[in-house]
């Protein structure tokens, strides 16, 4: 590939508004890039960018809500300004972190 | 003397666990004494969890706020510990969360979220984390704003790769921040995190060199460390432990064999423990078997019915046995206990307390079933009830239990609660001594004479024990002869309650005094504080404070709730002009009892059921009411 991750969002472009990129569940300045397979943060930015958008008929993640969406959910977050993502990168982990119930 | 407390708040599975952990090393390489306890939600991941950790060179028995630290790692963090620093104290926050608005905070509780607006629009300004800053500023707190992505990147670029746990490291930062205030140097910083994560270099790396990166920013920022001189343990090798931990190490060393359980908080820690460490190696037994070692059989069962039941059925087949819940499950287990009466079935029911009633508040403590305890299952059920007041009681009551429920043949509650399961606390070797008690099996036949009677009537209520499959032997529920067999003959009858009744009698008059309870301070004080449970220690903080302010008091501690110790307890009570009970519930349960049993009236009463643990302080505060003003009832609501 020869395409490189930059280490500074461009032109109001960067992981922040990419569909392939997963914000931290719990700190969402940090996340998963799905096309890089590594952990990158909300203002890099990489030549395979892709807008996000709610128009897939899927389940979308409100960062700001911190809730799993319909489509339609996912809308109604969208058009008011929320963080709506298409999913939430948990820590392999994170099972360490939580307890049984 | 060296006496802090310290928060650090997060996201519930954000890393805290992992931060509150690596915190209490850092202290116990540094040679301190540290108590550590989580606080986290029940059902919400993101929810506000902290951990709370009080450092000592004397022995650290309770927690306290305020604090001499809060480290946010999240906005919410912030916001909701706004009240618990002290003057002096600091905060580590993130910077970019200063924007961040109550009212925005999806995982915050709407309760809390109201009462910030309203404190904050009292003072004319914004409910957001910018605006506690300031006002913590204004109060005389120190403030350190992390920038904490930025941060993030540098461990990122240091390391060279990316970083595999973005919630440990995270956390790891603001923990070094806020331990390089607190005076703890980098080096014992990384040895807790090589400790917590040694095994596994894909987290350890990233982690050290985010403690790295934390240090020399805040060498960067605020110059060298004021270091915090070492402690009196510095150098030895301890342990550190949760209560459903020691409870677990107990229970393996106590001989053990079979442990039923259903998943519920705050139980399934402890038998999780036990299945991780179920291999007890045989030593003599191993040449006749040819092996080396056996497993306890450790048991997910499909409720808590079926727990207690296959427990029992393992008990009269002659095992070491035992189920471990909490309150709903305990409800659930109402019948069986019955049952296990009648049977005469040596069944222990490891019962971990927590904030009911239902399924009420399920990750956060309370003493709201020492009366469900006793008063389990229907008909007459004679059984033993046993309290621990801290670790080290709940190691060797765990052992005991198991003694006493094979020496008299009956079910033994061992009552713990959500504080001690997920309190972690320093302990030395000796703390834990397994020579300092011994495995009592009771009267037990293996292999049975002919016409051998389970129910042999005899004067101490105690029949002979054969295991179950040694001979023909019936065990069941119903009311029998001497033989077990089914009897519904009025002679048999009273035959059988009046032996059952002798066997209780035989447990209070075998088990001595000292075990039952134990007086705390001054005997001959004639202020007398009366509790029972993991109220022992911050009890014991608080006599310490109130003795150096002159005001002398003694507390009873009752250890064994059933058969109850009326005699000693009416004799200690007697002797005391102002009797103050402390419990971790509404009702005064334990005053209930106590006048029950003695007729004597506990006056005044200090409680705590907002379901978070006693702080000592908060015991201070309300002995001083009580004899400043005569107060029947103090409730006291530290925690948050
Ligand atoms: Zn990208
Ligand atoms: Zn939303």
């Amino acid at each position: 590939m020869e395409a490189v991750i930059v280490k500074r969002s461009s032109g109001g472009l960067g992981c922040f508004n990419c569909a392939n990129w997963l914000p931290h569940v719990h700190y969402p300045f940090a996340g998963y890039c799905t096309v890089w397979g590594e952990v990158t943060f909300e203002d890099y930015y990489c030549s395979k960018h892709s807008m996000m958008s709610v128009d897939a008929d899927r389940f979308y993640w409100c960062a700001s809500c911190r809730v799993r969406l319909t489509r339609e959910e996912a809308s109604t977050h969208w058009v008011q300004g929320h963080r709506v993502v298409r999913g939430a990168y948990v820590d392999p982990d994170v099972r360490d972190e939580i307890y049984e119930g | 003397m060296v006496d802090l407390s310290f928060i650090i708040g997060g996201p519930q599975g954000g890393g805290v666990e992992s931060a509150g952990q690596i915190a209490l090393k850092a202290f116990v390489v540094k040679g301190y004494n540290v108590l550590g306890t989580r606080e986290y939600h029940s059902n919400i991941m993101g929810a506000h969890s902290y951990y709370h950790v009080r450092v000592r060179d004397g022995p650290a028995r309770a927690l306290r706020t305020p604090v001499d630290l809060v480290v946010a790692i999240d906005a919410e963090s912030v916001l909701t510990h706004i009240n618990d620093v002290r003057e002096g104290g600091y905060l580590v926050y993130d910077l970019d969360s200063v924007e961040t608005d109550a009212t925005k905070i999806a995982s915050m509780e709407p309760s809390l979220r109201s009462r910030l607006r309203r404190f904050f629009e009292s003072i004319n300004m914004k409910p957001t984390v910018g605006s506690a800053v300031k006002v913590l500023e204004e109060r005389g707190v120190r403030t350190v704003g992390l920038p904490l992505k930025d941060m993030l990147k540098k461990v990122s670029e240091t390391l060279g790769a990316p970083i595999a746990s973005i919630a440990k490291t995270v956390n790891v930062i603001g923990l070094t921040a806020g331990l390089y205030t607190l005076g703890v140097g980098l080096e014992y910083i990384v040895k807790a995190v090589e400790a917590q994560f040694g095994r596994r270099p894909k987290i350890l790396a990233p982690n050290v060199t985010a403690a790295r990166v934390a240090f020399e920013f805040m060498e960067w920022n605020f110059g060298s460390m004021k270091e915090l001189p070492d402690g009196p343990h510095r150098g030895r090798v301890r342990m550190v432990a949760s209560g459903n931990e020691v409870v677990a190490m107990a229970k393996i060393v106590g001989g053990l064999t079979f442990e039923t359980f259903y998943p519920i908080t705050p139980a399934s820690d402890e038998a999780f423990y036990i299945e991780e460490n179920k291999y007890v190696e045989l030593g003599e037994l191993s040449r006749r078997l040819g092996l080396d070692r056996l497993p306890i059989v450790v048991l997910q069962t499909e409720d808590e019915i079926s727990a207690i039941n296959m427990a029992i059925g393992a008990a009269v087949a002659g095992a070491r046995a035992a189920t471990s819940t909490s309150g709903p499950g305990f409800s659930l287990m109402n019948e069986a206990i019955s049952m296990a009466v009648e049977m005469e079935a040596p069944v222990v029911v490891t019962l971990w307390m927590r904030a009911g009633p239902s399924t009420g508040i399920a990750t956060r403590t309370g003493q709201q079933d020492l009366l469900h305890a006793i008063f389990s299952g229907h008909g007459d059920t004679p059984k033993i009830v046993v309290a621990s007041g801290d670790h080290v009681e709940a190691f060797y009551d765990a052992i005991k239990a198991f003694n006493w429920a094979e020496m008299f043949q009956t079910p033994v509650i061992h009552l713990l609660d959500k504080y001690l399961a997920s309190t972690i606390t320093v302990l030395d070797e000796w703390d834990l001594d397994v020579s300092r008690i011994s495995i009592n099996r009771g009267l037990r036949v293996e292999s049975p004479p002919e016409g051998y009677k389970r129910y042999e009537v005899t004067d101490n209520g105690i029949s002979p024990f054969a295991p179950l499959g040694t001979t023909t032997m019936v065990a069941s529920s119903l009311e029998h002869d001497e033989y077990g067999f089914a009897s519904e003959d009025p002679v048999d009858r009273e035959a059988m309650v009046e032996k059952r009744l002798r066997k209780f009698e035989t447990m209070a008059k075998s088990i001595p005094e000292e075990e039952k309870l134990s007086v705390h301070g001054d005997p001959d004080a004639r202020v007398t504080i009366v509790s029972f449970g993991s109220t022992k220690q911050p009890i014991i903080s608080a006599m310490e404070e109130l003795e150096r302010e002159g005001v002398r008091v003694k507390f009873l501690q009752l250890r064994i709730l059933s058969p109850f110790p009326s005699k000693t307890v009416s004799e200690i009570l007697d002797n005391s002009d102002l009797i103050i009970g402390v419990e971790a519930n509404s009702m005064g349960q334990l005053a209930f009892l106590v006048r029950a049993h003695t007729g004597i009236e506990v006056g005044h009463l200090i409680q705590k059921f907002n379901a978070r643990p006693f702080y000592d302080v908060e015991i201070v505060y309300g002995v001083k009411r009580v004899l400043s003003e005569g107060a029947r009832r103090v409730v006291v609501s530290g925690g948050a």
